[in-house]
């Protein structure tokens, strides 16, 4: 606890120091959506609105880090360096598999729901001969639409 | 009292045992007084598990700490509104309120289906009694909420402090009827698959216990979304936990079950597709409860790992291989009686809603999975988050939010093409009028305008919907146009009542497009200092400290103004409680019909002579939680039996008493 409430008031001082030039909370809150607070109770929230001491060091210890000229990529880099690619708020390079499965379960299913739909247009049973399903079907008129409009509100 | 509590689960456990036993020999031999026995049997299991979880209720309030349970999950200093919420509050304490949950739904079932549905009954029965006897066993075997320590502590350690809000206390037990509730569908798909019956009767029977878990679940998530807003301080609702989606998971997939019943029941299509979507759907709460309670998973809501996870990996093959085993036995019964008519149909939207719905869920259930799944492949850990969700479900949930506007437009069978350009024209032109006004109103964000021009439509589609219904009415009546809107509402509630819930998720993703326009800002003032965000004007005014038995707490208070005009003050704290050695922040909030201003106090400076503040700007936030009132209502009202369901309720009494019913367990 103590070692939270120094971290939270060593934040404080860092970014509510006077005259001191540092990048604004927004800047720092940009770079810190890419990563997650490991602090081991706050269980991987965002950096950028984590409330835990452990993360208001860590965003201020960003803001030096933007203060000193780093890019982003430099301090993202230097934070997995410091706690693994678990620091990160989303997969590290390596890990597109992540991304395709998903696209991929999207493509499986419309091609599930174009062969349900194929298979559905090929069920059709034999008419009955002689019986009206017998007819040659028949360009729709605005009567079959205003038929089927009642027949769905009958139904329903 | 700990002691009738544990052997009245243990004889809950017998009940339930019998109970099976009963009802599948009595059903195997016709045979009506085993039937009967077997649903006494499954009563007496209710009983007995009210019993056990009074019994707990009891140790809570007495504070009886020998009880592990009780010293685990609950304090001398507690506040009795929140003594309730410890029965659930913590591992065995849950499951044996899960077993309590579910026995009350057996019991329910039985009751309101005593001349019932009797060829499906017995089936049922043994189904559920089968998922009682589970958590029975879990109770007596894995996790007793009845064992006593060798002595007794002074004190308890208390809830957890952010469980104690109201909120809280209402959150689980909806999700719990949700994810519980989701066994009746299940039980009355299975019953289907054994008696042979699989005509659109078991349809009938489960369709009503389908929506009220999806409607307890849903409310539930939602209602679990308000207390993160107001309790956890990050300043949203919906952080892609994996146990939030947990418990949205099977809500996605009742949705799409919900929706290709509708087919079957029409067209005597998807049946196959609807036992298995109710499969997965009931598979999908018994992994969710897995995912909590094994602690192979991290989150915030994760319960400590226990060996549990053993039980439920040997439940969930169970529950597979058995589903699998019957469904493959009646693949001839389950052929489709109808063909399609054409691609524009509402058949087709149906299903495409099923494609969206399950890819969702898949995403989801791939995210939350993925961390595990990849640590164990390469042994290194890592973070699936918000970033990866929120990438994956937006465009996913704007398709659904077509989908949810565009579906009622097509008319079953076939959509010529011009009642296509009919049915399509006024929504479109709503889209269009949207699309134009919020660009005007400066929105360039992409995926907020095509989620508000989306809304347009939607709004568009159910005004129509609405519009024609009651202009039908009018043509045959001369009644007004509230009464017209009135008797659709209830002459059809399932139709129109679809509607309200579709407006409920028209509002929904209102409130979630809101999130493209949320201003965040940090500011650190000293007293009396001010600062402006956005059009408002916020004053540090005071400082405050405070302490009681159980925490400390700081407060920082706030003017709160626009333009010149006073709003509000405002009084975020923040809380350190003593025993649990853990800071709550308590957010202040003030509420307009459009926005929220939402401030949280993140500390001061050691000296006090600056503090620290987070602030947000949320529009829209309210339609979210109008929405969520919204869908618990306009769903109650869909589910209500009407006079017409109550008469037929009746003639099916009055049928089963006069006919006799022979279930058939001929082998296909």
């Amino acid at each position: 606890m103590m070692r939270c409430l120094r971290l939270l008031v060593v934040g404080l001082l860092l970014l509510a120091a006077p005259g001191s030039a540092a990048p604004s909370a927004e800047q720092v809150k940009d770079v810190a959506r890419d990563l997650v607070c490991l602090c081991g109770t706050c269980n991987r929230e965002s950096l950028a609105t984590c409330l835990c001491g452990t993360a208001t060091s860590e965003r201020a210890l960003i803001g030096d880090m933007l203060h000193a000229g780093q890019s982003r990529a430099q301090i993202v880099a230097s934070y997995v360096e410091r706690f693994g690619p678990m620091g990160l708020a989303k997969p590290p390079e390596g890990y597109d598999v992540v991304w395709v499965v998903p696209l991929l379960m999207l493509g499986v299913g419309v091609l599930g729901v174009r062969q349900i739909l194929v298979y559905w247009r090929g069920n059709r049973k034999a008419p009955p001969a002689g019986g009206p399903a017998h007819m040659a079907p028949q360009k729709s008129s605005a009567y079959d639409d205003k038929l089927r409009a009642d027949l769905n509100e009958f139904e329903s | 009292m700990v002691d009738i509590g544990y052997f009245a689960i243990c004889l809950a456990l017998a009940a339930g045992g019998y109970a099976v036993f009963a009802s599948l020999l009595g059903a195997h031999r016709h045979h009506e007084g085993l039937i009967r026995s077997g649903e006494n049997a499954a009563l007496v299991l209710c009983g007995l598990y009210t019993v056990a979880a009074l019994c707990l209720w009891y140790a809570i309030f007495t504070k009886d700490f020998q009880v592990q349970y009780v010293a685990e999950n609950t304090s001398r200093s507690q506040p009795m509104q929140y003594v309730l919420a410890s029965l659930w509050g913590g591992q065995s304490g849950s499951i044996l309120f899960w077993g309590w949950v579910l026995a009350i739904y057996t019991g329910a079932t039985i009751l309101l289906n005593r001349h019932r549905y009797r060829a499906l009954m017995p089936y049922a029965v043994a189904v559920l009694s089968v998922s009682c006897v589970f958590f029975a066993i879990l109770s007596v075997f894995a996790a007793d909420p009845f064992i006593r320590l060798p002595f007794t502590p002074q004190d308890g350690n208390g809830l957890n402090p952010i469980l104690q809000h109201p909120y809280m206390a209402i959150h689980p037990p909806l999700l719990y009827f949700g994810m519980v509730g989701m066994t009746v569908p299940f039980a009355f798909g299975i019953a289907a698959l054994i008696a042979g019956q699989l005509d659109n009767t078991w349809l009938r029977a489960m369709r009503r216990w389908l929506l009220i878990p999806w409607m307890f679940l849903g409310g539930g998530l939602l209602l679990g979304g308000k207390w993160a807003y107001v309790e956890l301080g990050w300043g949203g609702y919906w952080g892609w936990d994996p146990v939030e989606n947990a418990s949205l998971m099977p809500w996605l997939a009742a949705t799409a079950l919900l929706h290709s019943v509708m087919i079957q029941e029409r067209k005597g299509m998807l049946k196959v597709w609807n036992m298995v979507l109710l499969f997965f759907t009931f598979f999908m709460t018994i992994f969710g409860t897995f995912l909590t309670r094994s602690g192979i998973i991290s989150s915030v809501h994760a319960f400590a790992q226990s060996n549990v996870g053993d039980y439920f990996v040997v439940y969930l093959v169970l529950i597979t291989v058995g589903s699998a085993i019957l469904l493959l036995r009646r693949l001839p019964d389950l052929k489709a009686e109808n063909h399609l008519e054409s691609f524009a149909s509402r058949e087709s939207a149906f299903l495409l809603n099923n494609w969206i719905l399950l890819a969702l869920l898949f995403a989801v259930l791939w995210g939350t999975m993925f961390p595990v799944i990849s640590e164990a492949l390469t042994d290194e850990k890592i973070t699936v988050g918000a970033p990866f969700f929120n990438q994956v479900s937006i465009p996913m949930g704007l398709v659904l939010l077509f989908l949810t506007g565009a579906g009622p437009l097509f008319a079953w069978r076939r959509t010529s093409q011009e009642s296509f350009r009919r049915n399509f024209g006024v929504p479109a032109l709503w889209a269009i009028v949207t699309l134009v006004a919020m660009v005007l109103f400066g929105v360039r964000d992409f995926y907020a305008l095509v989620s508000l021009t989306l809304c347009g439509f939607v709004t568009g589609s159910i005004l129509l919907e609405f519009a024609r219904g009651i202009a039908a009415r009018r043509r045959t009546s001369a009644e007004s146009v509230l009464r017209a809107c009135y008797t659709l509402l209830t002459k059809s509630r399932r139709r129109y009542g679809g509607y309200l819930v579709h407006a409920s998720m028209l509002m929904l993703f209102i409130g979630f497009t809101g999130t493209a326009f949320t201003v965040d800002r940090e500011v650190v003032l000293s007293k009396g200092e001010s600062a402006a965000i956005g059009a408002y004007t916020i004053t540090f005014q005071s400082l405050a400290f405070g302490d009681d038995d159980t925490k400390s707490v700081s407060a920082a208070a706030l003017t709160l103004e626009r333009g010149d005009s006073f709003l509000a003050t405002l009084v975020p704290q923040r809380h350190f409680y003593k025993r649990a050695q853990q800071n709550t922040t308590e957010v202040a909030i003030y509420s307009r019909w459009f926005e929220d201003f939402y401030i949280i106090f993140v500390g001061s400076a050691e000296d006090n002579a600056s503090t620290k503040f987070q602030i947000y700007i949320n529009p829209l936030v309210g339609c979210v939680w109008w929405g969520a009132g919204l869908f618990v209502l306009s769903s109650l009202w869909t589910m209500w039996p009407s006079a017409r369901d109550r008469r037929m309720a009746r003639l099916d009494r009055e049928s089963s008493q006069a006919d006799t019913w022979e279930p058939t367990l001929a082998p296909s």
